[in-house]
């Protein structure tokens, strides 16, 4: 079991209108469970997830912080140490919109073994053995190799990507809206398949998503991020029964519920900032319904209850 | 009464022909049709909700145009306050664009960039005629975008569109149809692209503008959990077909479809705990394209009672229960004795 940790990581994107602070000192760890990272567009998940592949894109960068794999600070390998070892081996992602973005002129297998391709040892007969494995891992014939992706079902397409970051036998895989384009029906069989595979083949699922119901059925840990920062994270039993981050609490009551009391449902006034130019202090304040003067000037430190933890100063006289 | 129906569809249908190619014509190969709608029936009261839920696909936003005259019926008939709009021409058209009225889901797409707010509201009463003084206008304008809170007014005038927020901008795209003193409006998916924390400002507003301004409202999602927030009625629809209507609350917690019971199944809900079981869905498989739809019931390949009957004779839509509509065998006894092998 590998022991991923993230220690105030912060990824900038430099635009020529000013830095964006997608990631601004976000800290986890995550060892044998499953965790869920939720929050609302332009909130930083997927740059977090780009971040753990070592794929930022360029404008952005790694600014600070540390990503260590069983101690080991992976941010300090080189690319190509990082592409033999770590990426698509380690941990792997399924892109956001990665189902619709298969390139419609390479068969499934073609585009199914790309992770391979900087691997010597792993070609022709081992390679589509490999994939082929991985097909049959989510559920679909081997015979799909050779098929396109217009004649795949949005379900069928949305498993070959899972496949393709199941490939390299990965410890972690990172799931960044693995379900947000489909319909209900297929994304209940979608999440049941990362259950089972989060089962059998005993990997560790960082499922992104801006959807507070998908992410408590299949995750073990929440995370909540806002404008850059994770702003509570903690058991989900804890983070969904009992939020302590006003954010979270908001959220919360923000979700429409199909069963149970039909209780009106609340909105947060206000939007979430320009990550340009966050605000001063706690990020969330001008939304806030607690906000206290010292929420404006001073950026709120974690503080810990048991094993949850939120940035907010209404806990400060309790810590 | 029928007068207690602002709009009532019978039989309604909408075919789309799917493009041929040269040798299709050539080798006279018959024309193929997308059943976008197919032979629906639904009535919706004066200043109630009526939800239409079903998969990406499955008719909802043709059956909406088509209730809008956006479309040609290629079947069927439906009336507006009694009116056949089929019919409807001249002035009396006029008057029918003007107060049926469509939100759309896309709040970026819908609004033109170079329109500022002013422009966005004003446009509309300019077509339409309204308001013969600038006075009048700003009037008008100003109610409608305090109905939705852009307030002040006067601090959104003059925005473009990038300059509002995706809540603003589905706001604004609300206020639209307001100035116009509208009766019924189609809002299709209106809050799916909108973030949580501002999608129940929109569907409260939706709420309250149905009670102080008596608007009748299509609300067309494919999300279950929000339909039983809003809908006073739920119609559920299945590859061109409404499978199942009913009483909101009736239909979410009684469902009597294997279709509907299947998105019930398959909804996921805030619940931590949820994550120590797989979910059981009734149905399998995955909706079939509507340009190949299966005979009879076209939900009896995926069905897990599908009678002898079910591929060989549509279901007729019949009413079970007080106020329960759903078309399946399972509930009619003759037929429900025969199970296919
Ligand atoms: N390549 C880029 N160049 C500049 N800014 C970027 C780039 N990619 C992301 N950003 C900015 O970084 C911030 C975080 O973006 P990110 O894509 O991580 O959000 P997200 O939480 O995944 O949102 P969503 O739910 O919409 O997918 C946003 O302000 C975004 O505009
Ligand atoms: N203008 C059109 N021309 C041809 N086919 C169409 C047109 N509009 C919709 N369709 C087809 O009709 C079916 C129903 O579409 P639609 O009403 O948009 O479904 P929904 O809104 O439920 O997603 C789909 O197969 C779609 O591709
Ligand atoms: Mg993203
Ligand atoms: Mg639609």
């Amino acid at each position: 079991m590998v022991e991923l940790e993230v220690d105030n990581l912060k990824v900038h994107f430099f635009t020529s209108t000013g830095t964006v602070r997608a990631v601004d000192g976000v800290s986890f760890s995550l060892k044998g469970k499953s965790l869920g990272i939720a929050g609302e567009s332009g909130s930083g998940k997927t740059t977090l997830g780009l971040a753990l592949m070592n794929l930022i894109p360029s404008p952005g960068r790694i600014v600070s912080g540390s990503i260590s794999l069983d101690g080991n600070n992976i941010l300090q390998f080189n690319e190509e140490k990082y592409r033999t070892e770590v990426r698509w081996r380690q941990i792997s992602m399924i892109f956001q919109g990665a189902m619709n973005a298969l390139n419609p002129v390479y068969t499934i297998g073609h585009q199914l073994m790309e992770p391979l391709k900087f691997h010597s040892e792993l070609v022709g007969e081992k390679a589509r053995k490999k994939a082929e494995d991985a097909l049959r891992e989510v559920g679909l014939d081997a015979s799909m190799m050779q098929r396109y992706p217009h004649e795949l079902s949005g379900g069928m397409k949305q498993r070959v990507v899972i496949a393709m970051a199941l490939i390299l036998r990965p410890k972690i895989v990172i799931a960044d809206e693995p379900t947000t384009a489909l319909d209900v029906i297929v994304q209940a069989q979608v999440i049941n398949l990362l259950k089972r595979l989060e089962r059998e083949l005993g990997i560790s699922i960082i499922m992104i998503t801006h959807d507070l119901s998908v992410i408590s059925e299949l995750v073990d840990i929440v995370g909540i991020m806002y404008a850059g920062e994770l702003v509570e994270i903690g058991p989900a039993e804890q983070i969904y029964n009992n939020p302590k981050h006003p954010y979270t609490q908001k959220l919360l009551n923000a979700v429409p519920r199909l069963h149970g009391k039909r209780t009106k449902l609340e909105s947060i006034p206000g939007i979430p900032p320009d990550l340009k130019s966050p605000p001063p202090g706690c990020r969330f304040h001008p939304r806030c319904p607690y906000v206290m003067g010292i929420c404006k000037v001073s950026t709120p430190p974690y503080f810990t209850f048991t094993d949850q933890k939120a940035t907010c100063w209404l806990y400060k006289e309790k810590a | 009464m029928q007068d207690d129906y602002l709009i009532v569809a019978e039989n309604v249908s909408k075919w789309f022909p799917i493009r041929r190619d040269l040798s299709d014509i050539v080798l006279r190969r018959p024309i193929h049709y997308v059943k976008a709608v197919d032979n629906v029936s639904l009535k919706i009261k004066r200043g109630e909700i009526f939800v239409l839920v079903g998969e990406s696909g499955c008719g909802k936003t043709t059956l909406g145009k088509l209730l809008l005259k956006a479309y040609e019926l290629d079947a069927g008939k439906i009336t507006f306050e009694g009116n056949d709009i089929s019919v409807v021409k001249g002035k009396k058209l006029k008057e029918f664009r003007r107060v049926a009225q469509v939100i759309f889901q896309d709040p970026y797409a819908s609004l033109d960039p170079r329109f500022t707010a002013w422009d966005v509201l004003n446009e509309p009463l300019h077509i339409h005629n309204v308001g013969s003084t600038k006075e009048e206008r700003q009037e008008i304008i100003f109610r409608a975008m305090e109905d939705v809170k852009l307030i002040p007014p006067e601090d959104f005038l003059e925005r473009f569109p990038h300059m509002l927020s995706g809540g603003q901008r589905q706001r604004l795209a609300m206020a639209r149809t307001l100035v116009l003193e509208p009766k019924f409006i189609v809002a299709d998916e209106p809050v799916s692209m909108l973030d949580l924390s501002i999608r129940a400002e929109i569907l409260e507003l939706m709420f309250s503008l149905k009670h102080r301004r008596n608007i009748t409202y299509l609300y067309i999602t494919h999300d279950l959990s929000t339909a039983r927030y809003v809908g006073d009625t739920i119609g559920i629809m299945y590859l061109g077909k409404i499978v199942e209507m009913g009483r909101a609350s009736d239909v979410i917690e009684n469902p009597l479809h294997p279709y509907t019971q299947a998105l019930l199944d398959a909804v996921p809900e805030p619940d931590p705990s949820n994550r120590f079981k797989e979910r059981h869905v009734r149905i399998t498989g995955e909706i079939p394209s509507p340009a190949n739809i299966p005979s009879g019931c076209s939900l009896h390949p995926r069905c897990p009672y599908a009678f002898t009957l079910c591929p060989v004779k549509y279901p007729e839509m019949k009413q079970i229960s007080n106020g329960r509509l759903a078309s399946c065998y399972l509930y009619e006894p003759t037929v429900s004795d025969v199970k296919a092998d």
